[in-house]
């Protein structure tokens, strides 16, 4: 019959023999960097209704890399693909400086926009078991899903300067995707150039890269949206910004 | 509290400490050390809410943590080409090795039993700071510690070599 005393002795040996693991700091730290460049949340449902309110779209959605429709969006009145009202003007104290809404997933689209502030948050948002995918300035920077997730306005991704900054005034070309969460199963949300090896030690062997799998991917109607804001972010929501020692020399 | 040195100092301090507390969630040190770090980044994002003693919030990130992986994890069988490695409660030695018996029957416990019990009678919490912890009452602690307690009295594999022991 065991005792309280007996429990406590083996709860204390049972854990004893712990692995001596040094640069659990480092790993952490690394873990922090990754996830500020690669945070995500979920977005909104998306209610038949609200994907009816084209009177306010913007037009121009649709358009992917390699098209040449404008670049830089009229913000005004872009309506949130998820609750079919107006997207804030402002969130986490940063002004909305760009939105747009899509209507194809498969496919990448563009929006180009210029950072105000230090921090940048894009946001997407699409349908509940759909994923969206985020490349800026060509380099894969993001993935989540569109389940909802608290208060935050979809898919969020919210740059810090630890995470590799966006420089204010300076242009960034964000292509986004938006594809059924199921791809996952046999797909590498990775970015290009990984050997074999690292693909395998990643547990990704056998798995298509995402560029790879986009290049035949099917092509279909989705409604989403995408918005990005910039300034100073404000708020709980904020990425904590690491010690300069800790800062990727990137 | 809120400065990112201290974050690095608390990391450091702590964490060998709260990795034997991971490892006693989840019994396996790979797992542990997984769960050590996602609950730390965890508690970074909110270290500036964290008030001057962040251990609640690190405890509760590691049950939380722990149980939304117990949750999403695919937790069948585990192919092997042995059979378990397990005390027959019939031999005199093994059952004399009431620890293995009563760490066997830890793992038997129900998750969340098993989590107020470490926070409990491995971190020496009080049961109101694991009420405050879990987010729970006082009593569901109790409760929980008393079902915990008399689950393991009364598990087999221990009442059998309790038994064998005596009669021997």
């Amino acid at each position: 019959m065991p005792t309280v005393e007996e429990l406590r002795q083996v709860l204390d040996q049972a854990s004893a023999d712990a692995p001596d693991r040094t640069g659990r700091v480092a790993e952490v730290r690394r873990r922090i960097r990754r996830g500020n460049r690669m945070r995500v949340a979920g977005g909104a449902v998306a209610g038949v209704a609200a994907l009816g309110v084209a009177g306010l779209l913007v037009p121009g959605s649709g358009a992917g890399p390699g098209d040449t429709g404008p670049a830089t969006i009229n913000v005004a009145a872009v309506m949130s693909a998820s609750s079919g009202t107006a997207l804030p003007d402002e969130h986490l104290g940063m002004r909305r400086i760009a939105a747009q809404r899509f209507s194809v997933s498969g496919k990448k689209m563009r929006i180009t926009f210029t950072p105000t502030g230090p921090n940048t948050e894009t946001t997407i948002q699409c349908r509940p078991g759909s994923i969206a995918v985020t490349w800026t300035n060509g380099h894969l920077s993001g993935y989540g899903d569109c389940n909802k997730r608290g208060s935050l306005l979809g898919s969020t991704t919210i740059s810090a300067p630890d995470a590799g900054p966006l420089p204010v005034g300076k242009p960034v070309v964000l292509d986004m995707v938006v594809l059924p969460a199921t791809v996952r199963k046999t797909v590498a949300i990775v970015p290009d150039g990984l050997s074999a090896e690292k693909m395998r030690i990643e547990g990704y062997a056998g798995k298509k890269t995402i560029s790879r799998y986009l290049k035949d991917a099917p092509v279909k109607k989705a409604d989403w949206s995408a918005a990005v804001y910039s300034g100073t972010c404000k708020g709980d929501g904020c990425p904590p910004t690491l010690p300069p020692s800790v800062t990727p020399t990137r | 509290m809120r400065d990112r040195a201290e974050f690095t100092a608390y990391v450091e301090a702590r964490s060998p400490r709260l990795l034997r507390t991971a490892y006693l969630l989840c019994r396996d040190w790979a797992q542990a050390e997984d769960l050590l770090q996602t609950a730390l980044v965890k508690v970074w994002r909110a270290w500036r809410r964290i008030g001057d003693d962040p251990d609640p919030y690190v405890y509760r990130a590691l049950v939380n943590t722990h149980a939304s992986w117990w949750r999403r994890r695919w937790r069948g069988e585990i192919p092997t080409s042995a059979p378990p490695d397990t005390v027959d409660a019939r031999d005199a030695m093994g059952a004399a090795d009431s620890r293995a018996l009563l760490w066997e029957a830890l793992a038997r416990l129900p998750r969340g039993q098993r989590a107020v019990l470490v926070l409990r009678f491995f971190e020496d919490l009080s049961e109101a700071r694991v009420a405050e912890i879990l987010d729970c009452s006082v009593g569901t602690v109790k409760s929980q510690t008393s079902k915990a307690l008399a689950k393991l009295r009364v598990d087999p594999q221990i009442v059998t070599a309790t038994a064998n022991s005596r009669r021997n």
